[in-house]
């Protein structure tokens, strides 16, 4: 075997198809019986999933479909709640007096994330003092190209409340809530926090087509593309030690005790755990070590599953059952949220992000602290499928009378079933100093670390994000150059 | 304000100077009388009681014990055996030295650290990875030093283990004045001496007990600074004092490598996987710039001096811990003196200094800088041998090699 692929999560997988199209043969072990990582049965939204990845793969022969996102519902408890699209021709007329602020917003962000997506599809600059100015003074003539009018907004702003940010631009809470709401995805912040509207901008970049069939479609044609590539996919095999000899990785140990070799190790799963849990401790210069301890992984991620009798309409709106919804109708109920993550304690009210379709419907809650006061039971865990229930049933009234909880899992289910430390999504969480070449070090970031041969591809790693891919692709081609 | 040590209700009611010092958070006695010669000379030709609990103490206990001491300590604490103890250091990841102290092997993946600061965050910062249980005990154990020739004779009756056995660097489990604990061949003076760790609980029996076996033998309870005079004659730096941990220093020229702290001789970097060896295995390529060495000072010039100024030659009445330039002939200065005393055994003025590496080998003349009058003179120090003082009884063992019966 050439290369080893630790995780088989949407980035493993990528990483591992990326690697065999270069001729490299290829194995992934994946702890699960599944692959796919938190596309498998976690989160839902795969609009962040990169264009350049489905083409470098040529995704489309193996069955991937795309489509542009589905629009949001926001229910509100008085009048009709908002159908949100994010073309604001299709926005237009839900949007009433913030349809012209919304069209010049738009017309903004086409203007100045082209820049941002370009960061995100290449490898972290190296800030290090002995690394080559080039690229560094490409980008920077690049963000210049972006203007002083947009270059001055941009540094304005980016340091700046998601809330506050986007009430300069709109009235509407509805419209600020569920744009404020994926800006905060991964992030350890509530509307009022600073520098979130640097995250609303990371996303915003992030976001074009999503996948027809949703995450388990994507996972599916990523096995495809690894199978056609020849790549030997390993469910069920968990990798417990990297192997170093001379300060080289040779190998893997698997639990079940066997040994396997290959010159080049790719760790998709998150960096702490790679570099503090696989990596004997003596293997690790004690700067890495004290470096990646640093790095923050408070996840604030909860899912219910429900499985549903009729799909799910919102009082507001009767007769309309929207395939993609976010309850929440002011961006302080995001503040709020975040309160109670913060202070550690059970959210009431909690805003959800829910997707349905096929009878079945998906709750995420980003406001469930891993680090919940007590600890998580199965008691908390029925409290906070009460606490998800009611929270809808503010807007649903008869969600309980055709839903049935098939499953709630807690950050610390999250932690225990993905292998995500923290019960941390994204391994690390979005912050302005664990993002770019600081995500999660100026060499990790780059998807190297101090041992030769060793390479990490999670979300932990530049760019980061959810199902993207982009740390993956970065990481696999990282590991060509040696 | 300074807690007080399980022995305190002893060395108060002893206590005639109200010479107290505060000795990592602890009220640690100077010297019990007006001088501390007395305490001095029981060390060297008796033995002293020295109540050394303000040690930091931590118990290391687990599958991987081992392993993790041998990471943070620069010795292989792997190959330690049970009943043996290591003198060693820990550096920083610079190679820079945070601290000096022992790991004692109780027993299998079960240790006892000392330590002169507390370490308990540098632990924590490297557990991860390790099956490893770590606790402070500092506050739990309490620890005596019974150091001087006549140590091991007072200890017979106090302590069921067998001393005649018992190595240098040795360790038993036994009973103290009927407490269960641990006798170590330890200390800090350079003599024949012991260590005595049992529960708080069973301190002050064990205090009395060897008072009172030692009424004979001329015991007395020693202060810190007769502890220090011993020490500097022994050659054992001081942290703080000889080198600073890299932890307290303001800035990066304070900081020492074990080389340059005369620590050097409990390095090895061909083993692999502990933290500081990247770094000194560069320092080693490029050489140490430091090392720390034993200077002894030209009395009769002392003498001279002072008589300069009509003076008749002036002891300090203890050991000297402020920092002096070390000059060569050319008045070029070439490192410091961190520690200096007169040695009443020896009859010598002595010094630990840390030194440029080309002017250390045994022999060389330096100018060592002494105050009389308030006007800064210069004294020819030569650089000897360490330990100044190093007496057979030391690290001799009436019983090992065992002897077997004709």
């Amino acid at each position: 075997m050439d290369a080893i692929v630790i995780g088989g999560g949407h980035n493993g997988l990528v990483a591992a198809a990326t690697l065999a199209r270069q001729g490299h043969r290829v194995g992934v072990f994946e702890q699960r019986g599944q692959f796919g990582g938190v596309a498998d049965g976690l989160l839902h939204d795969t609009q962040s999933f990169s264009p350049e990845v489905v083409s470098d793969l040529n995704l489309c022969p193996h069955g991937l479909k795309l489509q542009d996102p589905a629009p949001v519902f926001v229910p509100s408890r008085e009048g009709h709640g908002l159908l949100l699209h994010r073309d604001p021709d299709l926005a237009a007329e839900e949007l009433g007096p913030d349809a012209e602020p919304y069209r010049n917003w738009r017309a903004f962000l086409d203007r100045v994330l082209p820049f941002a997506r370009a960061q995100l599809d290449r490898t972290a600059p190296d800030v290090r003092g002995n690394a080559s100015l080039w690229p560094l003074m490409k980008t920077g003539m690049a963000f210049r190209r972006l203007g002083k009018k947009d270059i001055h907004e941009l540094l304005r702003v980016g340091p700046a409340c998601v809330d506050d940010y986007l009430s300069e631009w709109f009235t509407s809470p509805l419209l600020k809530t569920a744009l404020a709401a994926p800006a905060l995805h991964g992030t350890f912040m509530g509307s009022r926090s600073p520098t979130s509207t640097a995250t609303l901008l990371l996303h915003e970049a992030q976001v074009s087509k999503e996948v027809v069939g949703g995450a388990l479609a994507l996972v599916g044609s990523l096995v495809k593309a690894c199978r056609a590539g020849g790549v030997e996919l390993q469910a069920g095999a968990e990798v417990r030690r990297i192997r170093v000899e001379g300060g080289r990785a040779v190998g893997v140990e698997l639990a079940d005790g066997s040994s396997v070799d290959a010159g080049t190790v790719l760790s998709c799963i998150g960096p702490r755990r790679t570099l503090l849990d696989l990596v004997a401790p003596e293997q690790l210069p004690v700067g890495t070590a004290g470096h990646i301890r640093k790095v923050r992984v408070r996840g604030t991620l909860a899912r219910l599953t429900l499985k549903l009798s009729g799909p799910i309409e919102y009082a507001c709106r009767p007769g309309f059952a929207p395939e993609r919804s976010l309850v929440g109708e002011h961006p302080l109920d995001l503040e709020r949220a975040f309160d109670h993550v913060k202070h550690r304690r059970m959210p009431t009210d909690p805003p959800l992000d829910i997707r349905q379709s096929g009878g079945e419907a998906s709750v995420l809650v980003r406001c469930a602290p891993f680090q919940l006061e007590g600890g998580w039971t199965d008691a908390r865990r029925s409290e906070l499928t009460e606490s998800v229930l009611a929270s809808l049933e503010r807007y649903a009234p008869e969600v309980r009378s055709i839903a049935t909880v098939t499953e709630t899992l807690t950050p610390a289910d999250l932690a225990q079933r993905y292998g995500l430390e923290g019960g941390h999504e994204m391994h690390g969480e979005l912050a302005l100093d664990q993002l770019g070449p600081m995500r999660p070090g100026l060499e990790l970031s780059r998807h190297l670390t101090s041992i030769e041969g060793l390479f990490c591809g999670s979300a932990g790693i530049h760019p980061g994000g959810g199902i993207s891919g982009r740390p993956g692709r970065l990481a696999a081609r990282a590991a060509q150059q040696g | 304000m300074p807690r007080t040590t399980p022995f305190h209700e002893r060395t108060a009611a002893l206590m005639q100077s109200y010479a107290w010092k505060e000795w990592a958070g602890y009220a640690a006695p100077c010297n019990y009388d007006a001088h501390s010669e007395r305490e001095y000379f029981a060390i060297r030709r008796s033995a002293g009681l020295i109540d050394v609990t303000p040690l930091y103490k931590y118990e290391v206990t687990g599958p991987d014990a081992a392993r993790f001491l041998a990471r943070l300590w620069t010795r292989d604490i792997t190959k330690l055996k049970p009943g043996r103890v290591a003198y060693g250091c820990m550096c920083d990841g610079d190679g820079m030295v945070l601290d000096d102290g022992t790991v004692a092997c109780l027993a299998p993946e079960r240790y006892r650290m000392t330590s002169s600061e507390a370490w308990l965050g540098w632990f924590e910062q490297h557990r991860r990875g390790f099956d490893v249980q770590i606790e402070d005990s500092t506050d739990r154990i309490a620890a005596l030093a019974l150091q001087g020739p006549l140590s091991r004779e007072v200890l017979r009756n106090v302590v069921d283990a067998d001393l005649d056995s018992l190595r240098f660097f040795g360790l038993a489990a036994c009973h103290l004045a009927g407490a269960e604990g641990w006798i170590t061949r330890t200390g800090y003076t350079g003599d024949l001496g012991y260590e005595l760790w049992v529960p708080n609980a069973d301190a002050i029996t064990l205090y009395d007990a060897i008072l009172e076996a030692g009424a004979e033998h001329g015991v007395q309870p020693i202060g810190l600074d007769a502890l220090d005079v011993t020490r500097i004659e022994a050659g054992f730096v001081l942290q703080g004092i000889d080198y600073v941990s890299s932890r307290s220093c303001l800035i990066d020229a304070r900081r020492s490598t074990p080389e340059d702290s005369g620590l050097g001789w409990t390095v090895n970097l061909e083993r692999e996987g502990w933290i500081g060896r990247e770094a000194l295995l560069r320092e080693r390529e490029n050489g140490p710039k430091w090392n720390l060495v034993g200077l002894e000072l030209d009395w009769a010039e002392i003498e001279d001096l002072h008589a300069e100024y009509e003076l008749p030659p002036h002891l300090a009445p203890c050991a000297c811990r402020e920092a002096v330039p070390v000059y060569l002939a050319s008045g070029k200065q070439v490192g410091q003196a961190t520690s200096s005393t007169w040695s009443p055994t020896l009859k010598r003025s002595l010094a630990l200094a840390q030194v440029h590496r080309r002017h250390t080998s045994i022999g060389t003349k330096l100018q060592v800088e002494h105050t009389v009058e308030f006007e800064r003179r210069r004294v020819t120090a030569t650089v000897v041998d360490r330990p100044f003082f190093d007496p057979p009884r030391k690290t001799s063992t009436p019983n090992f090699p065992p002897k077997t019966p004709a």
